[in-house]
């Protein structure tokens, strides 16, 4: 098998074709919002969110039933932004620092969640799938819901990218210019609950993290400005899906799995070699 | 905000507030004349800190009131606040293009991009504080002197008619420090009112119109001259202090040979 054939043999099944668009979209968003999950310190909370909305995908199958699937990323969005929301308030009204708030409500849901799981009877094929991913059963609904909320998120970060920027790199510059920092705060976060979970199918809230801020920090370490970091993340991302699924295709390895292996790969790559390169830069620059 | 043409531009009245449940400054009283040089002196927990962002409206007073221009100090964007080194985040990919642009977001407006003319400013602001050949570099790799130029930049891109600054001059050299002060200097001919918190007290004698003695209350308001007397900095020091007075200000050393003195030592020199 020549290389074509190897890089075409994939694409001639739709559910292949599918996967890799979703894979695609996937991957450059969560990068895109990764680089403020990891520059603003929040990979905590990525994780937390991506656990905690299994109470509520949980509750959506116990109620819908098997044949209510698309429900259940109705509930596992409102879960997210529910708990969000809920993260901030107990951070910002208590002494509770944010980092225990969010093990506390995170904790607390996920327990929720799997209590949950244990009443439902019989094998749950779609809770499963939303704890390890299955991007090879996204369908074209499933597409339209990750293109439409995914391009959503993107604009409201294209279009309020300076405000961002001051809240996440200077909080006390955005107060005494007077922005609604609450406000951008918590839009971020509800940004970030949304790509956890319009990525769930793709990774699975396990690795969903990894998602978020592997190719955001590879990214970090290899370029000076956010708008290039944002944009060598998604590239990032965009790749690592993509390899990914082609060995999940071809050595059977879950899908998953595969792409933040792939993802992960890229960043030692960039880690190992980036001081040489660094050295090499200097001397050619003397 | 139009301002009041007859109210200082800063006016605070028996204000108090509290740091983490305690009283960091009680009853202070002072007013700052517009273009006025007011240096914010005192030992370590005096309140500096709060006092300043108190001023900004970052930190809610518990009693008393600030009046920005006769005006609360929430209303304006006409101040610009620079923090304390320590507490800004030196590693985030941003250029010192960009930091000093963010001064212009208040101008611009939400889902706005700079124009040309905020290019323009900003390009002007980095020139003032010759450090127009740093547009383009990473702020993690600044000097300490650098990095606080650049604020006073991204403070004249923001078109501040008040600076307040947290300690601009901790862990500088001589060297960065005078480039600091030339900057500073150099912020009298836009009229800008300047507030300093800072334990270099030669400095403070030399550079600054008035000082603020503080130690939780105010321990004396005035000119340098009036301030800056042994008898002041025993009660906000504790310790045994000798002043030597030059031209250019005063020379502050602990005297290790007085008996009851404390650790606490102040900079000092002029």
């Amino acid at each position: 098998m020549n290389v074509l054939e190897w890089i075409v043999a994939p694409l001639r099944y739709p559910f292949m074709v599918r996967s890799l668009i979703a894979a695609v979209l996937v991957g450059g968003l969560s990068a895109v919002v990764g680089s403020y999950v990891v520059l603003r310190s929040m990979a905590f909370l990525g994780d937390a969110l991506a656990h905690a909305v299994l109470p509520g995908v949980a509750a959506g199958y116990l109620i819908a039933g098997q044949g209510g699937r698309r429900s259940l990323f109705w509930w596992a969005l409102g879960t997210a932004i529910a708990v969000a929301l809920g993260i901030e308030t107990i951070s910002q009204r208590t002494r509770i620092k944010e980092d225990t708030a969010i093990g506390i409500v995170f904790a607390g849901a996920f327990a929720l969640g799997i209590a949950l799981i244990s009443t439902v009877r019989g094998f749950a094929t779609d809770l499963v799938h939303v704890l390890f991913g299955n991007v090879l059963g996204v369908s074209n609904g499933d597409l339209i819901l990750i293109g439409a909320f995914g391009g959503a998120v993107l604009l409201v970060v294209f279009l309020l990218y300076k405000e961002f920027l001051v809240v996440s790199f200077d909080p006390t510059l955005a107060v005494t210019l007077r922005l609604p920092t609450t406000f951008y705060r918590i839009l971020l976060l509800i940004l970030v609950a949304v790509t956890v979970v319009v990525s769930l199918q793709t990774v699975g809230l396990g690795l969903m993290l990894a998602m978020l801020i592997t190719p955001a920090t590879t990214a970090y370490l290899v370029t000076r400005r956010l708008p290039r970091m944002m944009t060598v993340g998604a590239l990032l991302g965009i790749v690592s899906g993509i390899v990914g699924l082609y060995l999940s295709f071809y050595f059977g390895l879950a899908s998953g799995a595969a792409i933040v292996l792939v993802a992960i790969t890229l960043f030692s790559i960039v880690v190992i070699l980036r001081p040489g390169v660094a050295r090499l830069r200097r001397s050619l620059h003397r | 905000m139009i301002h009041d043409a007859d109210a200082p531009a800063i006016a605070v009245a028996d204000l108090s507030a509290t740091y983490d449940g305690h009283p960091a400054i009680v009853e202070v009283s002072f007013e700052v004349a517009a273009g006025e040089r007011l240096a914010i002196v005192g030992p370590n927990g005096a309140g500096k800190s709060t006092l300043l962002r108190a001023l900004a409206g970052l930190h809610p007073p518990s009693s008393g009131s600030v009046r920005v221009h006769g005006h609360a100090p929430q209303g304006h964007i006409c101040i610009a606040y620079v923090p304390q080194q320590s507490t800004v985040d030196w590693r985030f990919p941003v250029t010192v293009a960009d930091v000093v642009s963010m001064g212009r977001i208040g101008r611009v407006g939400p889902l706005s991009r700079l124009r040309a003319d905020d290019r323009e400013i900003v390009r002007r602001a980095l020139a003032e504080v010759e450090l127009d050949g740093f547009a383009e570099r990473r702020i993690e790799a600044l000097s300490g002197g650098e990095r606080q130029r650049m604020f006073v930049a991204r403070a004249l891109a923001q078109e501040s008619e008040i600076v307040l600054m947290d300690e601009p001059f901790a862990g500088l050299d001589v060297h960065s420090r005078e480039e600091v002060i030339n900057v500073l200097d150099g912020l009298r001919s836009h009229d800008v009112t300047l507030l300093v918190a800072l334990h270099d007290l030669g400095l403070a004698s030399a550079h600054f119109d008035k000082i603020l003695l503080l130690k939780g209350r105010a321990l004396g308001f005035g000119s340098p001259n009036d301030i800056l007397t042994e008898a002041a900095l025993q009660r906000a020091y504790g310790s045994c202090l000798r002043m030597v007075r030059g031209e250019d200000g005063v020379l502050v050393v602990h005297d290790t040979a007085c008996s009851g003195g404390r650790s606490e030592r102040p900079g000092g020199t002029s």
